[in-house]
């Protein structure tokens, strides 16, 4: 989180954080029910990057083999995007099959179950966003993208609106079987989206 | 009950596709679903997945998050079975009992609670990557194993390679102590004969040397600035006796106003042309051969397409030429263009090889043009990294990156009755000690002589020597620690450093880093040969060199 915020700012950060982290527990519940094993899931940290200084994007990229993106349109309009590195997938990929998977090749199986484990942590953190909201929200169906395997990906030129500035960056902690598994969760929302998102937030919390 | 929505479009689909009310009733069963399940639509429509498929109860929670949610939600085969089952033959190929599937659960937003469901047949698919997964692991065991066998043989090589140099270093050496006794023409020709044939298989030894070190990533290679101008001459230096015994005109034409200075591997650059300018002067009876330096246009190493500048080399000859169809194997290992070549011209096949392989590792090319009886050009590039003015090289640059220059003592500076240095030799070898011990003599030394390290250390403590030469291999003590123990008790008696050179076989730069970290000053490489003897007893022995402290 942005240390310079002001205390109002915060608080809505901490507010986001919380919802979030709803949604994600949301989420790991129905992981665990699936894989019949304990699974954690918790968004630690929480911050902004502008698209303009692309050093933030760059690490991720460097990162990256695995990318889940899901667009939604109505109250909230964006996509969200769960991108995990080589071994944080091909580990992720192992514990939810119960089998040994290769280092650098991801099977029907383990993409079908990768695209499957995004699409419910997507849902969970933007479903509580807009339950939060009120409002509905609309998907279009989850994508899977392998980086570096099929060729290079960018992480988010291809998604990112013309006119939008600023990303949501979530730093997501996965726990199976003991196990930690780190990815990162992207929310990038067309044009104004974010600073609207954070100022309903602001009102739902003010007090009056 | 009909089927509302028994359209050509829901039919034409190559997946199954329904759609459910809000109580799970199927309202619409689209014909591929008819065939997989073999279930109508007049059978199914109307009734609950519960009513028709009890075993898929799972799926009713399914169905009811994302009605919940809204959000679509695809279900992979391995976290959820199947959505509906689909029995597949008892001999399908796959070995699967039921159809592997991809699912995607929709709501359908204008009628509330409705979902749409597609099911797509992916078992052939898991089937065929399945396989190529396995085949995957399959090829990266036996890359790693190929890979493992080829680094083996490698080591094994510079081994045997190593191995094979100490017992020549005795065949070497004492052949050379034969041509200075007395002889008879007929004996001197056999001297000549076994030392032209001792010579050619340590070049063959050197040649695998080389080959397995490059082939195991051992090859190091370095970057000093020398001038290429005089590199190219001083190659022609080396071979202008053997053009002038075949009648051949041997030139190197460098241009003027042109800088030639270079940072790079100076001791590659001149193996790689001295093979070359080599070969073409072997292979050629008539006329002569020619060596060309340019700078040219090319990219920048390490950086993709950014324009810089290339080295290049070439080398012209006026012999034999290759035939097309034989260029291809030219740089392939243990090759020549003609295995007739080998008996009427000698060679290892390696050279080329070599060349190809150390080019590469600098980062440039090689290649050939040729034509039968017209000739043949070959050519190398290397890419120039930093451009050196050749006014800065101090002189004597070329020849310092090979084989250091050193003030060097005449033999006759020595004299005979050994009244000259003393000089202990330790080596564990017999035969090596006699022909140091000859070596030494004939340059004028005492010599004395220790059998390992331990004696080594014992007779330094009791002899005042002038110089040490130290085996690194030895029983008892070896080379290494026998000089870190002597070098201990200087520093303890406030002695004065001798002067220890080792003497080994090992022509790997971690020996020789290891060598001067124990405290050894210099390190001569074995077969051990006069000229080498003389150079370290001109610098380390020699009458008049200042004793360090």
């Amino acid at each position: 989180m942005k240390p310079d915020c002001n205390i109002a700012q915060r608080e809505t950060l901490d507010a986001l954080l919380e919802l979030v982290n709803i949604g994600v527990g949301r989420a790991a519940a129905s992981i665990s029910e699936l894989c019949s094993r304990p699974v954690g899931l918790a968004v630690p940290d929480i911050e902004f990057f502008n698209i303009e200084e692309p050093s933030q994007i760059i690490n991720l990229q460097r990162g990256t083999t695995v990318r889940v993106s899901q667009s939604f349109t109505g109250a909230l309009s964006g996509h969200a995007l769960l991108v995990l590195n080589q071994t944080g997938a091909c580990r992720l990929g192992e514990l939810l099959l119960g089998a040994p998977s290769a280092v650098d090749v991801f099977d029907e199986n383990e993409q079908a179950a990768l695209l499957e484990l995004g699409n419910i942590i997507i849902g969970g953190v933007v479903g509580n966003l807009s339950d939060q909201l009120g409002s509905p929200v609309f998907y279009e169906l989850p994508q899977l993208q392998l980086r570096g395997i099929s060729g290079f990906v960018d992480l988010i030129s291809d998604l990112v609106a013309p006119d939008a500035s600023r990303v949501l960056l979530m730093q997501a902690s996965l726990t199976i079987a003991t196990e930690s598994i780190s990815g990162y969760l992207v929310l990038l929302f067309t044009r104004d989206q974010l600073a609207e998102l954070l100022a309903r937030l602001e009102a739902s919390i003010s007090i009056p | 009950m009909t089927n509302p929505f028994h359209i050509p479009a829901v039919n034409a689909l190559p997946c199954g596709f329904l759609e459910l009310d809000a109580e799970n009733r199927v309202l619409v069963w689209n014909q591929r679903l008819e065939q997989w399940t073999r279930r109508t639509a007049g059978e199914v429509l109307g009734r609950t997945l519960a009513d028709l498929f009890p075993e898929v109860s799972a799926m009713e929670k399914v169905l009811a998050a994302v009605r919940r949610s809204g959000q679509p939600q695809v279900l992979s085969q391995i976290l959820h079975r199947y959505f509906l089952p689909v029995p597949l033959p008892a001999n399908h190929l796959s070995g699967f009992p039921y159809m592997q599937q991809e699912c995607c659960v929709a709501p359908i937003l204008p009628r509330p609670g409705h979902v749409a469901v597609t099911i797509t047949d992916v078992t052939s698919h898991v089937v065929g990557q399945a396989r190529l997964k396995a085949l995957h692991r399959e090829l990266a065991v036996a890359k790693e194993v190929a890979e493992a066998a080829s680094r083996a043989k490698s080591e094994f090589l510079a081994t045997m390679s190593h191995e094979i140099r100490t017992p020549m270093n005795g065949v070497l050496g004492f052949v050379e102590l034969l041509r200075g006794t007395a002889l008879d023409a007929e004996q001197k020709a056999f001297v000549d004969t076994i030392s032209h044939s001792g010579e050619m298989l340590l070049r063959l030894i050197n040649d695998i040397l080389d080959f397995s070190k490059i082939e195991s990533g051992k090859l190091v290679l370095e970057s000093i600035s020398f001038d290429a101008g005089r590199l190219a001459r001083d190659v022609a230096g080396l071979l202008a006796a053997q053009a002038q015994s075949k009648g051949l005109r041997l030139e190197v034409r460098v241009p003027e106003n042109e800088t030639l200075g270079v940072s790079g591997d100076a001791v590659r650059v001149r193996q790689v042309l001295l093979n070359l300018a080599g070969n073409a002067l072997k292979f050629t009876s008539s006329g002569g051969v020619t060596i060309d330096l340019s700078m040219e246009p090319g990219t920048v190493p390490g950086a993709d397409g950014v324009a810089g500048r290339v080295l290049r080399f070439s080398v012209q000859d006026t012999g034999i030429g290759i035939a097309p169809e034989k260029i291809g194997v030219l740089f392939q290992k243990f090759s020549q263009a003609d295995s007739s070549t080998t008996r009427r011209f000698g060679g290892t096949g390696l050279g080329l090889a070599i060349c190809k392989r150390l080019v590469e590792l600098m980062g440039g090319v090689i290649g050939v043009e040729s034509q039968p009886g017209s000739g043949s050009v070959f050519w190398f590039t290397l890419p120039v990294s930093a451009e050196v003015s050749v006014a800065d090289l101090p002189p004597g640059q070329v020849e310092s990156s090979d084989r250091p220059t050193f003030p060097v003592v005449p033999a006759a500076g020595c004299a005979s009755s050994g009244s000259g240095p003393r000089v202990l030799v330790a080596d564990d070898n017999a035969t090596n000690q006699i022909l140091a011990v000859a070596l030494l003599r004939k340059l004028g030394c005492t010599v004395d002589v220790a059998g390992d390290g331990r004696q080594a250390v014992e007779k330094v403590e009791d002899g005042d020597y002038d110089l040490v030469l130290m085996d690194c291999h030895m029983p008892v003590l070896n080379g290494m620690d026998a000089v870190k123990e002597i070098r201990q008790r200087q520093a303890r008696a406030a002695a004065r450093r001798m002067p220890i050179v080792a003497l080994t076989a090992s022509v790997l730069p971690e020996e020789r880093v290891g060598c001067f970290e124990a405290g050894m000053d210099d390190v001569l490489a074995k077969p051990l040969r006069a000229e080498d003897l003389r150079r370290v007893i001109g610098q380390w022995a020699a009458p008049g060199t200042p004793r360090q402290p």
